[in-house]
């Protein structure tokens, strides 16, 4: 790949050059339009699809090889239009215009046709190559809503290939990526209009990119674009035309983007007319009758009661079954083995010791953590491809308010549950700092990430649902109250309005959320078995030194006394900053072993949620908020934590007879 | 175009300038460019619409009151031509103001829904029809938060305080002319449009006009949910204060 990107000879001519560089197709399109899924299959590699806007927010780039043609292929986050409206839109015009791809493609939406045309109507005036893929079509069928793709590729000039399920028309699209693709027409906007674009046009510095969308761009007066052109290409109006520039606006006394705008609908309503055949009234589909339960402030509650026990009886029952088979019949025999094979000393203790590596390495990751992992990262896909999060969230809009966030921060909120470094960047297209701020706290201090959430389960599951649902009502609770807390101390900003698609209700594929948990369990393996060994390689260092002895002297009072864990809880602690997994399958292993009681597992579970921060997600708060936010955040959080893990303890030790825990 | 005619738009323009808070006499050069002629705001002057302190120009009680309809008229035009009857509102509604008597301007303005804005985002003054008559009125349209779950409505206008907001609506579909059907009104309001379900905050649903059929909906006191079903969607004190068809 790195050969192919910077070649070590300088290339002879335009022609060698032009060899050389890979041939860079851009897939764009609406949010939740299949981008990540057209990405996978055109390029083989794996990156997460779900059933919600908002999954990727960063481009994703992969080389790979079509014949003999290399190909770099970039995935963006969704876009509406290049007049943008949020931050990962900004990505994507920056992308499009900075690094001057060969070729885009453009997933349409059939189910949203209309909303994907008026995008259209702008990557039209780019001048660069351009193929539609529709997608959904099978779906929308079913709505009554029919496309001919024939039609529509001659109206507009390019070509366009159906994808009536994901993963279908790829062969088609790679046929067609591989042979010529001619730049398309833009659009006509009428002759007053077309010649105030290119007379714009014309002013432009020949640096400026598409000078043609540039244009339309700059008359449409989108108040960033301008920055962007000259901080990425120089002034992008030549020298001494300026006040022309400024002479074609005042033409149109300023209204040239609402006619422009006018226009562009115009053109979405014929087209649509014309390519598309809706039949009369189809009847309501049980998807769409059972979206609008989901949100229903009556019928969402059992519904979600019904998600929530699937998962709780998955994890418990199937996990936690497996972990302990797997416990039994793997680890326990070879530890047992390598006990008597070798004799007492520091090898025994570095292998099975407390803080061996293959008890609290290897065993910890494969039959502790692994199974309940595997078995949550199933369930919680086949929620997120059913696309049911998003709709339940919106029961939530109201409490939302009063903590000082809008409905924008939903879908946020909402991912922290996958991962919290996604979520927190998601984070960053919300309008308002102070619903930032907020926002991004909440997600790190205690929504429980999938891997967290599926641990917590398994953990507090040994004793019974009510021991889960204290917890998770406390860590609810918790939640609101720093919301509320954040909400009256920061600064009040104006509130940015709340206008949020919702993704449609899906029935999901079961191979498309196998092959998601079979990467995500792979990407975790990867990362966490090595972070795994050192850390347990590490606590065996620090123990053997009798730094941990030391440690454990000086934080008695408060794991004793303020938290009443037992002592060795300091150990999960010192896991927890390497990874909340590994301190999560000790705690399991101890809450297994009775070292901990239900109500003492509460209290670590607590613990554990708010306490584990993982490193990726304060570099993404870092990059989000800046330093000193950050640490005021990140420090805040690791201070709350205690605060409320003592609570819980002092409130548990109080009512537990009351609850009957 | 006689004087009449002339004198009328420099009022309107004297208006806007006041609107932006630069009412000179250079400034009023600028807007009118050709079309301003000295013999005009010295008429104005007599006729003591305006008064003249050096370079600034103030309008009187009775000039700004003939102003006041001249703009209305204007805004009301474009509103009408703008939603009712296409989108080229441009070369169209300049001249309304000169044609359209007061109760002309009034019924468009009723049967409008009494728009607060023109489409460029410049307040409507407002009429006597709005201040009086809008309760007696079927109102053919209304904010989106007036139907009824699972009604189906046009989009007459959207009435929007940042272009933000506008940009966001009409890429998602959501403009004149455009079918909507309201899913749920609490805890958001959520509808569908062009085959996208999307969630809204109340302030954005009241700022969706729609066009109902035959004020449906403003005869009905209480919007109920779909037969069968519990109305849990709107919150009780609601039911009172929607609007009422006395006729």
């Amino acid at each position: 790949m790195n050969l192919i990107r910077k070649p070590t000879a300088a290339p002879a001519g335009p022609q060698e050059a032009a060899r050389l560089r890979p041939k860079r197709i851009d897939i764009v399109g609406l949010p939740n339009s299949g981008k990540s899924q057209l990405f996978n299959s055109l390029t083989g590699a794996y990156k997460l699809v779900s059933n919600y806007p908002l999954t990727t927010v960063e481009v994703a780039k992969q080389v790979c090889f079509e014949q003999d043609e290399c190909w770099e292929v970039a995935d963006t986050p969704g876009l509406h239009g290049l007049y943008i409206q949020s931050e990962e839109e900004l990505v994507v015009r920056s992308l499009i215009f900075e690094e001057a791809p060969d070729l885009l493609v453009q997933c349409v939406d059939a189910n949203r046709f209309k909303e994907s045309l008026l995008l259209t109507a702008d990557l039209l005036g780019l001048g660069i190559p351009l193929v539609l893929v529709l997608t959904a079509v099978g779906e929308s069928a079913q709505r009554g809503l029919t496309l001919d793709a024939e039609k529509l590729s001659r109206l507009l000039g390019v070509p366009v290939v159906q994808s009536p399920e994901p993963g279908r028309g790829i062969a088609e699209l790679t046929r067609i990526l591989l042979g010529p693709v001619s730049a398309p027409l833009p659009l006509r906007y009428g002759k007053s209009l077309d010649t105030a674009i290119s007379r714009v046009a014309g002013l432009l510095s020949p640096r400026c990119p598409h000078p043609h969308e540039a244009a339309i761009l700059l008359l449409e007066n989108d108040p960033s674009f301008r920055d962007f052109l000259s901080s990425s290409f120089g002034n992008p109006v030549r020298e001494g035309r300026e006040s022309e520039l400024e002479g074609i606006r005042v033409d149109f006394a300023g209204k040239a983007g609402l006619t422009l705008s006018a226009r562009k609908n115009r053109w979405v309503d014929e087209v649509s007319a014309a390519v598309s055949t809706s039949t009369a009234a189809p009847r309501p589909l049980f998807s769409e009758t059972f979206a609008q339960m989901c949100r229903h402030p009556v019928y969402g509650l059992p519904i979600l009661g019904f998600f929530l026990c699937v998962v709780y009886l998955m994890v418990v029952g199937v996990a936690g079954a497996l972990s302990l088979f797997l416990t039994t019949e793997l680890s326990d025999p070879v530890v047992r083995g390598v006990s008597a094979l070798l004799p007492a000393g520091l090898w025994k203790d570095l292998l099975i010791g407390p803080h061996g590596l293959l008890t609290l390495g290897l065993f910890n990751s494969l039959t502790t953590v692994l199974p309940i992992l595997s078995v949550f990262f199933l369930v919680f896909g086949l929620l997120e491809d059913i696309g049911y999060l998003p709709n339940l969230a919106i029961l939530t809009r109201r409490l939302g308010e009063k903590i000082g966030i809008t409905g924008n921060a939903i879908i946020p909120l909402v991912l922290g549950f996958g991962c919290k470094t996604m979520a927190t960047m998601t984070a960053r297209n919300l309008q308002s700092r102070k619903e930032k701020i907020i926002v991004i706290a909440l997600i790190a201090f205690a929504i429980p990430c999938s891997a967290q959430m599926g641990l917590s389960i398994a953990i507090l599951g040994q004793h019974g649902l009510a021991y889960f649902a204290v917890a998770f009502t406390f860590l609810v609770l918790a939640e609101v109250g720093v919301g509320v807390v954040l909400n009256r101390v920061l600064p009040a900003e104006k509130g940015s309005q709340f206008i949020q698609e919702l993704p449609p209700i899906r029935m999901p594929r079961i191979t498309a959320v196998a092959r998601k948990t079979g990467y995500r369990l792979l990407w975790f393996l990867r990362e966490a078995i090595p972070i795994f060994l050192i850390a347990s390689l590490a606590m065996f260092v620090i123990d053997k030194l009798g730094l941990l002895a030391l440690l454990k002297q000086a934080l008695k009072p408060l794991m004793t006394g303020w938290l009443g864990l037992p002592l060795d809880m300091v150990d999960a602690l010192l896991l927890t900053l390497a990874r909340s997994e590994a301190a999560a399958g000790l705690i399991l292993r101890m809450s297994r072993e009775g070292t901990l009681n239900g109500v003492q597992s509460i209290v670590a579970v607590v613990l554990l949620v708010t306490f584990a921060q993982c490193f990726a997600n304060i570099a993404a708060i870092f990059k989000e908020l800046g330093a000193r936010t950050a640490i005021v955040i990140v420090v805040g959080i690791y201070l709350m934590s205690f605060v409320l893990t003592g609570a819980v303890h002092e409130f548990l030790v109080l009512t537990a007879g009351v609850l009957g825990l | 175009m006689n004087g009449a005619t002339e004198r009328d738009e420099m009022l309107e323009r004297l208006w806007q300038l006041r609107e932006r808070g630069c009412s000179t006499v250079p400034a009023l050069r600028g807007e009118l460019a050709d079309r301003y002629r000295e013999v005009d705001l010295a008429e104005l002057s007599r006729d003591s619409l305006i008064v003249l302190t050096g370079e600034e120009i103030s309008l009187t009680a009775a000039g700004s009151a003939h102003a006041e309809r001249l703009i209305r008229a204007h805004r009301i035009g474009e509103r009408l031509i703008h939603d009712v009857l296409g989108r080229e509102f441009e070369s169209g509604a300049c001249e309304f103001e000169h044609i359209l008597n007061t109760e002309i301007v009034e019924g468009i303005c009723t049967l409008l829904g009494h728009p607060r804005e023109c489409p460029h985002g410049f307040p409507i003054p407002e009429g006597e029809c709005c201040r009086v008559s809008a309760r007696y009125v079927r109102k053919l349209i209304v904010p989106l938060t007036e139907l009824k779950i699972g009604q189906s409505a046009r989009v007459a206008y959207v009435y929007t305080k940042s272009d933000q907001q506008l940009h966001r609506l009409t890429s998602l579909q959501i403009r004149p002319g455009r079918l909507v059907k309201l899913h749920q009104a609490y805890p958001s309001y959520v509808i569908e449009c062009e085959g996208a379900s999307i969630a809204l905050d109340d302030e954005v649903a009241r700022s969706i006009n729609v066009w109902i059929e035959g004020g449906a909906v403003a005869a009905d006191p209480a919007p109920s949910d779909s037969p069968g079903r519990p109305n849990f969607t709107r919150p009780l004190w609601r039911w009172r204060w929607g609007p009422r068809d006395r006729h």
